[in-house]
């Protein structure tokens, strides 16, 4: 079992990304406020069930996540239940070329970096539904595997994977407008169809 | 001439998430990086699908967590929190 004395600093580790991750759930900072604290209580009431040299970091997203999922009531729908338009593949990819068209090469990273701002991603990621919104986070944030997503939201890995999919998409979409609504599109390069 | 037939940019997109997700077998990286060596353009879709996952994860993740939730965090663990 876990030391009980070195349980809290360890847990604690792992604050900030936790919070973080919050409030990417909820959407607003008191309510992430809350659910950190209760993660927190949650995880400190069941330390006895946390086995040592377990993955912490996984086991207390994992509390985070029920208890989110329990809290807000949030519905772990399917995905064909959910709204969320049908995105082409490589969406962002092949617009590139009509974004502030002198300077974006797709592998200079530090180009992209400037192009989107914090606030744009944040928001690109909150503006998807709930069902899309968790495997997008847990993976591209929080950088957790298909498998610790898949036990952490009750859904098969193959539902992860095109959760994930779908979700990507649909983000991309939202960056590539945000980009547009900045005026950073020649908008001349852009297909009759967009 | 190899057993296995080279991997075309088809089949390479269609392991780009697993792959930037570090989620496919030995086998199947080895293959797709076989064929990122000779195709300037499916190299540049990945070079371009990693850098964003990794902006994304960076900027999505730039919260500064306050000093009260700290204090309450602690205050979960009560006597057992030692400074």
């Amino acid at each position: 079992m876990a030391s009980r004395e070195t349980f809290p600093k360890d847990a604690m580790e792992h604050a900030p990304q936790l919070y973080a991750h919050a409030v990417r759930l909820t959407r607003n900072r008191a309510d992430a406020e809350d659910l950190v604290q209760e993660t927190y209580l949650k995880a400190w009431r069941a330390f006895d069930s946390y086995q040592d040299g377990t993955n912490l970091r996984a086991w207390l997203f994992r509390i985070m996540t029920n208890t989110y999922i329990n809290k807000y009531n949030a519905k772990q729908r399917r995905p064909d239940e959910v709204e969320l338009d049908e995105v082409e593949e490589l969406y962002l990819f092949r617009r590139l070329g009509t974004i502030d068209q002198s300077r974006i090469n797709p592998s200079a990273e530090d180009q992209m970096m400037e192009l989107f701002t914090d606030d744009e991603v944040k928001a690109a990621i909150e503006e998807l539904p709930e069902a899309f919104r968790m495997p997008v986070l847990l993976s591209d944030v929080d950088g957790f595997s298909y498998k610790e997503i898949a036990e952490m939201l009750d859904i098969p890995i193959g539902t992860v994977m095109s959760r994930l999919h779908r979700g990507r998409k649909a983000m991309q979409k939202r960056l590539y407008e945000f980009a547009r609504e900045r005026g950073l599109v020649d908008e001349s390069l852009v297909k009759e169809s967009d | 001439m190899g057993t296995e037939m080279a991997m075309d940019c088809r089949g390479t997109l269609d392991e780009l998430e697993r792959f930037l997700d570090q989620e496919l077998p030995q086998d199947k990286v080895t293959e797709v990086m076989g064929h990122l060596r000779t195709c300037p353009d499916c190299q540049d879709t990945f070079d371009f699908h990693g850098g964003l996952k990794r902006i994304v994860s960076m900027k999505a993740r730039a919260e500064e967590i306050p000093g009260s939730l700290i204090t309450k965090i602690k205050d979960c663990f009560g006597p057992d929190w030692v400074d």
